[in-house]
């Protein structure tokens, strides 16, 4: 079921939100949609939800328009961002709400609810609590069971992970990407996170300032952004040393005897990997090494890259 | 995906039909006909209006309702950081006839002072409830920041509180201001003939001195005050409404006092209640109270059921227009629907006083739904993402969730009707067919024991709704 998303734009008190927005996002794959605060992307998913209207523009599923249809008749679901699960209702009976509505009743509502719950990590001890009485983890997969319920053609999803610590959200971005494969689902997932988006997408649609700035597999994009703006979102960007308009991931910089010269102004370990500042000619650039760097601040280093790496763009971006 | 478009198509039919009808009637209830009764009682033929003599009144009216809200919003702040909401809003629901005779009861002459005090007894715990639900979203970690700074509690009032606080002051203001214009009963009783409110001037040019064009001007003038007012009021309540995330300060004291000074004029009953023997005046009002309690019942049973149902489910364009009614006098509902039933044959009765309460008894319960259901929009979205049309989220969402708020809030549309002499002065009819309007009557009788006694089982009544309320609200 593909999604089409057709010269869409919304204005909200004089501000546009969205601005000609077009991208066709095929069925079954995993689309994340990325940008800063106020670049619409919420928006975006709201109008494919029907919560709100577009000013102009159309939305098709499978080529047919879907934006007279309330919320309540669209084959999509969405994952909210607070999770908005019903708070008089247990978490079983949340899970239940879509399927009832189907009519759906009985010992078949019952072992379906099992089986989603089951999907997404919890056991049927869980589903006699009520919302307020679960952790945030299990409230996001009670809310990600509850989305499945209704067995949407598309699943939206607004920041579902950025309310999760650390390691919370790895093990249900694992989640999310293992339902979705499994069920054959489209999903739609909103983000400012780019590693969130890098490690789920199939497809990244960046927005800046309700504005299409970039469509394609992450990865392409994350190597060779087609602007400074779409580079600085999805990752961080240092001067190539010693030029003044080009730039460069800092784990393609290098620290090796008899490359550029430069003085480090400071080191920090990451965890999984080390930072470099170094004060170089033309100013300051960080470098992104694996291990420890050995060197220390105010030491005299050279930096080395490859020139494959390096990327330039358009002054107008 | 075919079985749900079903359903759901079956269930979205009907209630928009539903909702177009009952849209068409509140038109006609609360707007249509009150206007064609104030286009009446103005085409009707009589003497000179005596536009000075209006003028006056309108100006002293005025003058008296501006003074005692800006006494109400100062007393307003200490009140509200001292006494729950719960209580605050059982003084608000103490009958104003009740507050009246309790201030003669405590030795004040009829006049200005009696009139001052009955008033701000409901005034200022109105305008403290209104500031305390703008106190819940106080913005605390501006507070810890500013006192980080070194601001003082003065000036962190200054910079902080009071720009929070403004918009319940402007709409706390407003709704005192315009509580003091529309009282004719206050300044009937309390006043004793020395206070006139532009309320109580439409009273007796209608019921008294039978002059319908002076009352149609009356009516007028407080219709252009209440139409700007009632805008203020939606845009104030859909202010409060908004950012719930702060946090309340700590209760303070000084507002204890400011309690004992509300509920002075009903404790000053309790004695003659109790002193005085059982009579005839009791036996007579009596007989009214079954009467009265189905009429407040019934339009407190259609006002919640259908100020919540709007509260709910219509958008927030909608405001001014749900909460005209409530800026609006019960006087004028009472005048402009007594003519217009009296052109039609319908004579005075408890069918016109629920008819003519019921517009005020919606506002109230929007007002209250609109409040208590600002954090569940969220919630109403995820419903209808999940396929839920109206029927199915009236049903699973809104009928479990906002139970427990229709009935507090019918309990206050029924305290509210009960103690009503307002509207239900013009349209129980001669002698008075409700509990308040004959209370009024029986007390310019000289039955100067019965009075206080019942006016102190009135003044009990939101005690006993809000004891209900609470044994309901316990799981």
């Amino acid at each position: 079921m593909t999604l089409a998303l057709q010269r869409i734009g919304k204005t909200y008190a004089g501000r546009r939100a969205l601005d000609d927005v077009s991208v066709e996002l095929p069925s079954s794959r995993y689309t994340c949609v990325m940008g800063s605060s106020g670049s619409g992307k919420t928006t975006l998913l709201r109008i494919v939800a029907g919560f709100e209207r577009q000013d102009a523009g159309t939305v098709r599923l499978d080529g047919e328009a879907i934006d007279r249809l309330p919320a309540e008749r669209r084959p999509v679901h969405t994952l909210f961002q607070d999770y908005a699960l019903f708070p008089h209702l247990s978490a079983a009976d949340n899970v239940a709400f879509a399927p009832r509505l189907l009519g759906i009743r009985g010992a078949e509502l019952g072992r379906k609810v099992a089986r989603l719950l089951a999907d997404v990590g919890l056991d049927m001890s869980k589903g006699s609590r009520k919302p307020a009485a679960l952790s945030g983890g299990e409230q996001q997969r009670v809310a990600l069971a509850r989305a499945l319920a209704g067995e949407p053609r598309w699943l939206l999803l607004d920041e579902p992970l950025a309310a999760l610590d650390r390691p919370l959200r790895a093990e249900l971005r694992r989640l999310l990407r293992t339902v979705q494969r499994e069920r054959g689902l489209g999903c739609l997932h909103v983000t400012h996170d780019p590693e969130e988006a890098l490690a789920l997408a199939d497809t990244l649609v960046v927005l800046g300032e309700g504005r299409l700035l970039a469509v394609g597999a992450p990865q392409a994009l994350y190597e060779r952004p087609p602007s400074l703006t779409v580079g600085r979102l999805l990752g961080e960007l240092t001067l190539v040393p010693g030029a003044a308009e080009e730039w460069i991931r800092p784990e393609h910089l290098r620290i090796a005897a008899g490359g550029a010269p430069g003085r480090v102004r400071s080191t920090a370990c990451l965890g999984d990997r080390w930072e470099v500042e170094v004060e170089v000619q033309s100013g300051a650039c960080v470098v992104r090494c694996p291990g420890p760097p050995g060197c220390a601040a105010g030491d005299a280093i050279g930096l080395a890259w490859d020139a494959s790496h390096v990327l330039r763009f358009a002054r107008a971006s | 995906m075919r079985g749900r478009t079903l359903h759901s198509r079956a269930v979205s039919l009907s209630p928009t039909a539903l909702a177009r009808a009952a849209n068409a009637v509140w038109w006609v209830v609360a707007f249509g006909v009150p206007l064609a009764g104030v286009v009446s009682l103005a085409a009707a033929p009589g003497a000179a209006v005596g536009g000075s003599a209006l003028l006056a009144v309108g100006a002293d009216s005025v003058a008296l309702g501006a003074a005692l809200a800006v006494v109400a919003l100062a007393l307003a702040y200490p009140l509200a950081r001292a006494v729950s909401a719960p209580w605050l809003l059982t003084c608000v629901m103490i009958a104003p006839l009740a507050r009246a005779i309790g201030a003669l009861q405590l030795g004040l002459a009829p006049g200005t002072g009696a009139f001052a005090l009955a008033r701000l007894a409901g005034d200022a715990p109105l305008a403290a409830l209104l500031l305390r639900v703008r106190l819940r979203s106080r913005p605390q970690s501006w507070l810890d920041a500013a006192a980080d700074l070194g601001a003082g509690p003065w000036r962190r009032f200054r910079a902080i509180e009071w720009p929070h606080l403004r918009p319940a002051y402007a709409v706390a203001g407003a709704l005192v201001l315009l509580l003091g214009l529309g009282d004719a009963t206050t300044a009937a009783v309390a006043g004793g003939g020395k206070r006139y409110t532009l309320a109580l001037a439409l009273r007796e040019a209608v019921l008294l001195d039978a002059h319908p064009r002076r009352a149609a001007v009356i009516a007028g003038m407080l219709i252009a005050v209440a139409v700007p007012c009632a805008w203020a009021l939606a845009r104030g309540l859909r202010e409060a409404a908004r950012g719930r995330s702060g946090r309340e300060g700590r209760p303070g004291r000084a507002g204890l006092g400011v309690l004992a000074l509300c509920v002075l004029p009903i404790a000053a009953l309790i004695g003659p209640a109790l002193a005085w023997p059982w009579s005839a005046g009791d036996e007579l009002l009596l007989s009214q109270v079954p009467a009265t309690l189905a009429s407040a019942g019934v339009a407190a049973i259609l006002g919640a059921g259908l100020g919540c149902a709007a509260g709910l489910g219509l958008p927030p364009r909608w405001g001014p227009t749900m909460l005209l009614p409530l800026a609006l006098p019960p006087a004028v509902y009472g005048a402009a629907w007594l003519t217009v039933a009296q052109r039609l044959g319908w004579g005075p009765g408890d069918g016109l006083t629920v008819v003519a309460l019921l517009p005020g008894q919606v506002a109230i319960a929007y007002a209250g739904a609109v409040l208590a259901a600002a954090d569940a929009e969220k919630l109403a979205d995820s419903a209808r993402d999940l396929g839920a049309g109206l029927a199915a989220r009236a049903r699973w969402l809104w009928w479990p969730l906002m139970a427990p708020t229709g009935v507090a809030l019918a309990l206050v549309a029924f305290a509210y009707a009960v103690g009503d002499a307002g509207a239900s002065a013009f349209t129980s009819g001669p002698g008075g067919s409700t509990l308040a309007v004959g209370l009024e009557i029986v007390g310019r009788g000289g039955e100067v024991g019965v009075v206080p006694r019942w006016a102190l089982g009135l003044a009990s009544l939101p005690l006993l709704l809000a004891g209900l309320a609470g044994l309901i609200r316990r799981p």
